[in-house]
């Protein structure tokens, strides 16, 4: 147990300097890219030609003229106290616009999340018991077909189907809670399928290995074999390409939506990209940067979880 | 079967290079010649596949668009590729400090989910096709170069490289002659898988204003022009996404191939 | 109860063509004794031992047939097998340092096969507990809570057993036992396996190219070479009395008796020589052992497959 709280205590620690890295990078980004702020500020209205004494003094005046690490500092202490700064469209606070949009890409990635694990899991467990039959072949084949299918591809043909032809489903908004279905599927399918396959082959190459034969040689079943030894050992890959697909769900996916009108994380950041608002691309980056790692700590630790050799034998 | 898709798979895959090296030669007309009179036409003889919104055809716009889809990905993924593998076999090969700066500079950057990467660089450079290059690459090198270093670590433990240095081969020499070769048939499946997604990222990244920028001919700006026009004619929408998804299909069947047929020696090994 | 095989004949369909790994293998192995399997890597002996349980991969194609006592196992269904297998022949698989679960404790691995023979939980931890001492573990509580790669190789080679004898089966079936341990723990896994035979009254197939162990522990010993029986005999008349070819070189090849290398390499699964199997390396070639195949001729209490014999 000792050696477990170590372990965790360790990836917490080696996750730090991996965020303080990324508040760098976002800081970092917005300098590089954000040409003049004030200038962009005041031309915002196009009738407006602001003279160059006003842009010198808003430039003061939003502290553009100090010393690079003086603003880093100023930014990270803010970032700190929960204050990602104001956009520069709106003068709305970066934090509390992205907390209130929140909730709908919570919702989002969370019920795709569900759908990819219970379709992955399933899907995965299913095409090894079914190995070499036709249920495996042709789930093989369509399964990588799916794959291929890119998100926004899926989500208009959804559209075409379940909404112009069969008018079944609402197109966009996220009002009632059925309109969450075809953004869920069109965010989920292609890694549902992906899960799937990962989940069959290491299944199978855990089947091979000597332990499994020491299993079968007890007198168990293939289901058995599968479900008590083998899936353990099989998931470790799958919950990470998992936790990296669900760390980027978090950030927002703009496309899906954008596509289905859903006010989140991502339409925010489209919006802000569209602006060069780089205050808003900063906080978006910071976001999704510490959500991802945030997330990929969690499946480090859930891995170690399954894997006992990763927590107690070999020390990193 | 297997091995019948992956060629199917490879025929598809250089018919797309080829189409979109010889776009000029092949395409039946202009595609970016606007016929307002001839708006959604449907498929005819002198438009194959009909026309779009603003009646320009539809084949070639497809044609000219897989030169794009399949120019920039080869690009992005050539870069990514060089700067990965150097950054990636310096700090493998050599180890120490700088591997560990390396290490820690790799972490922070694959710290950041690659599509929200590629987003903000798109974001704050400004779209095109040149800021498309940068933020592919800037946001895909970590995740290559952290690959070769996991494949150089486990090599430069064999025993043949310290035999190549104890002949007193130069560094150089050994990472030419020993360890590239050795690395790079389990890179080709990382290469395949990249440029799969880097055609998806150019396309997603046209399809919401960030890439590419209309008129020009891509199946990302193909698609997100018929968002409008889809529900009363499919055709528009289905044509660059049919594209698109072939040519994801022929990526994936490959890597899929690439990645049994390497470890297939292992398997034959294992009956034993 | 005797297991036969009869001309039991197994091939692999691998890309780099057909294999035969076993080649018409007429055998029996009797009951209450311990018979060796012995011969170099790639010999065939392994897949004999993992087929006669039906533990094959799914690329392989088995053709003969294997009596256990009166039952014919190739012939039985998967659910059927499963259970024979741990029942009334269990395995000792080889490599022990991978042969279990990384990620299970040991206990729960051992605790599993009572499971499967329809105990409660309580009873199966109280036998796992009596198993692992009578294993020789002084302390089956730690190792029990302990995940194999905690454990060393010998103790290991241990729960291996421990599993194998735990539902009391009739045969086991050892794979190198002994593969990959030093002297010291050899000596305990021929400690292990002469106690395992006295309390359990098991009749054992030990696999194994440990020529000394074979010698020790064997009443019977088989040689096998690519995929042929090439001789069969008691331990002491194989080592005192070499018959072929063959089992002369592997006998003088020992370190205590000379350590003379035989020459050449056993040829290739995928290209076989004509006549006899042994002949390119053989030093007694004739004529026809390029061309005819030898059969296997009784000799004493023996039996060898050579034309010297006929």
């Amino acid at each position: 147990m000792n050696d477990t709280l170590r372990y965790i205590m360790t990836k917490i620690f080696l996750a730090i300097p991996i965020l303080i890295g990324i508040t760098l990078l976002a800081f970092g980004l917005g300098l590089i890219a954000r040409g003049d702020p004030a200038l962009a500020r005041l031309t915002v209205d196009p009738d407006y030609i602001p003279t160059e004494e006003e842009v010198q003094a808003l430039r003061e005046e939003m502290g553009l003229t100090d010393p690079i690490f003086i603003q880093y500092g100023r930014w990270i202490s803010g970032v700190v106290k929960g204050d990602l700064g104001e956009s520069y469209l709106d003068d709305k606070p970066v934090l509390s616009e992205m907390l209130r949009l929140l909730p709908n890409t919570l919702l989002l990635s969370f019920m795709s999340l569900t759908l990819i694990v219970v379709l992955g899991l399933l899907g995965g467990i299913l095409l090894v018991v079914f190995q070499d039959r036709l249920f495996d072949v042709i789930g093989r084949i369509l399964s990588i077909f799916i794959m291929s299918v890119p998100g926004f591809c899926l989500a208009y043909f959804m559209i075409w189907v379940f909404a112009q032809k069969l008018k079944l489903l609402p197109t966009s908004g996220t009002e009632p809670m059925t309109a969450f279905i075809m953004p869920c599927l069109a965010l989920a399918l292609s890694s549902a399928c992906l899960v799937a396959r990962l989940l069959r082959s290491s299944i199978l190459g855990e089947l091979v290995q000597d332990y499994a034969l020491t299993a079968r040689a007890k007198g168990l079943r293939k289901s058995q074999l599968v479900f008590r030894h083998t899936l353990r050992n099989a998931l470790t890959p799958s919950v990470t390409h998992i936790a990296n697909v669900f760390g980027g769900f978090l950030g927002g996916s703009m496309i899906t939506e954008s596509i289905f009108s859903i006010p989140g994380i991502g339409t925010y950041a489209l919006t802000a990209i569209n602006n060069r608002d780089y205050t808003a691309i900063q906080g978006y980056v910071l976001f999704t940067g510490f959500a991802f790692v945030l997330v990929c700590l969690l499946s480090d630790l859930i891995c170690s979880y399954l894997n006992p050799q990763i927590r107690l034998g070999r020390r990193v | 079967m297997k091995k019948f898709l992956f060629y199917c798979a490879l025929t598809i895959l250089i018919a797309f290079i080829f189409i979109g090296i010889f776009a000029d030669l092949i395409a039946p007309m202009d595609p970016d010649a606007i016929n307002m009179a001839n708006s959604l036409a449907s498929p005819s003889a002198e438009h194959l596949l009909g026309t779009d919104h603003l009646g320009r055809d539809l084949l070639s716009r497809l044609i000219y668009g897989s030169r794009s889809s399949v120019f920039i990905a080869f690009f992005a993924t050539g870069c990514t590729l060089l700067l990965g593998l150097t950054i990636g076999l310096v700090s493998g090969y050599f180890g120490g400090w700088e591997d560990q700066l390396i290490q820690g500079v790799v972490n922070i950057f694959q710290g950041i989910p690659s599509t929200a990467f590629v987003v903000a660089v798109l974001g704050l450079l400004g779209p095109g096709i040149k800021s498309l290059l940068i933020a592919i690459v800037v946001s895909s090198w970590a995740r290559f170069s952290r690959v070769v270093r996991n494949q150089v670590l486990g090599i430069r433990e064999m025993h043949y490289i310290e035999g190549a240095r104890a002949m007193g081969g130069s560094n150089l020499y050994i990472i030419r002659r020993h360890v590239l070769p050795n690395i790079l048939l389990p890179l080709l499946v990382l290469i395949a898988t990249r440029i799969g997604s880097t055609v998806l990222t150019v396309a997603a990244m046209s399809f919401l204003g960030l890439g590419l920028r209309a008129p020009a001919s891509d199946w990302g700006i193909m698609i997100n022009d018929a968002k409008l026009y889809f529900v009363n004619d499919f055709r528009v929408l289905l044509a660059p996404a049919t594209c698109l998804t072939l040519f994801c299909l022929s990526i994936n069947l490959i890597a899929d191939y690439l990645r049994d047929h390497l470890d297939n020696d292992a398997d034959t090994a294992r009956i034993l | 109860m005797d297991i036969r095989v009869e001309d039991l004949y197994v091939r692999f369909a691998t890309l780099s063509g057909d294999i035969e790994a076993v080649n018409h293998v007429d055998l029996t192995f009797s009951q209450d004794q311990i018979t060796g399997l012995i011969g170099e890597s790639g010999s065939g002996k392994s897949v004999l031992g993992l087929t006669i349980m039906g533990l094959l991969q799914s690329n392989a194609t088995v053709e003969g047939r294997i009596f256990l006592g009166e039952r014919e196992l190739i012939s039985l269904s998967e659910k059927d097998l499963c259970a024979i297998r741990g029942r009334e022949i269990a395995l000792v698989a080889q490599n022990p340092a991978t042969s279990l679960n990384p990620s299970q404790k040991v206990g729960r691995q051992i605790e599993e096969v009572f499971r499967l023979a329809g105990e409660g939980k309580v009873d199966s931890t109280r036998r796992t507990h009596e198993l692992l001492e009578r294993m020789g573990f002084s302390d089956s509580e730690r190792v029990m809570h302990s995940y194999p790669f905690e454990l060393s190789g010998g103790m290991c080679q241990r729960i291996l057993t421990a599993i194998a004898v735990a539902a009391h089966p009739r045969w086991i079936i050892a794979d190198e036992p002994t593969k990959g341990l030093d002297a010291v723990v050899r000596n305990q896994v021929y400690d292990t396996f002469c106690m395992v035979k006295e309390q359990y009254n098991v009749s054992l197939i030990v696999i194994t190219h440990d020529l000394l162990l074979a010698r020790k522990f064997c009443d019977q010993i088989v040689v096998l070479y690519s995929g042929r029986v090439l001789e069969i005999n008691t331990a002491q008349a194989i080592f005192n009395n070499p018959r072929h070819p063959y089992t002369q070189g592997l006998i003088a090849s020992l370190p205590h008796l000379g350590m003379r290398p035989m020459p050449g390499f056993s040829a290739a699964f995928t290209d076989q020589p004509s006549g006899c199997v042994f002949h390119p390396r053989c030093p007694y070639i004739d004529e026809d052992c390029r061309k005819i195949e030898p059969k296997l001729i009784p000799v004493e209490e023996g039996s060898v497959r050579c034309h010297r014999y006929s």
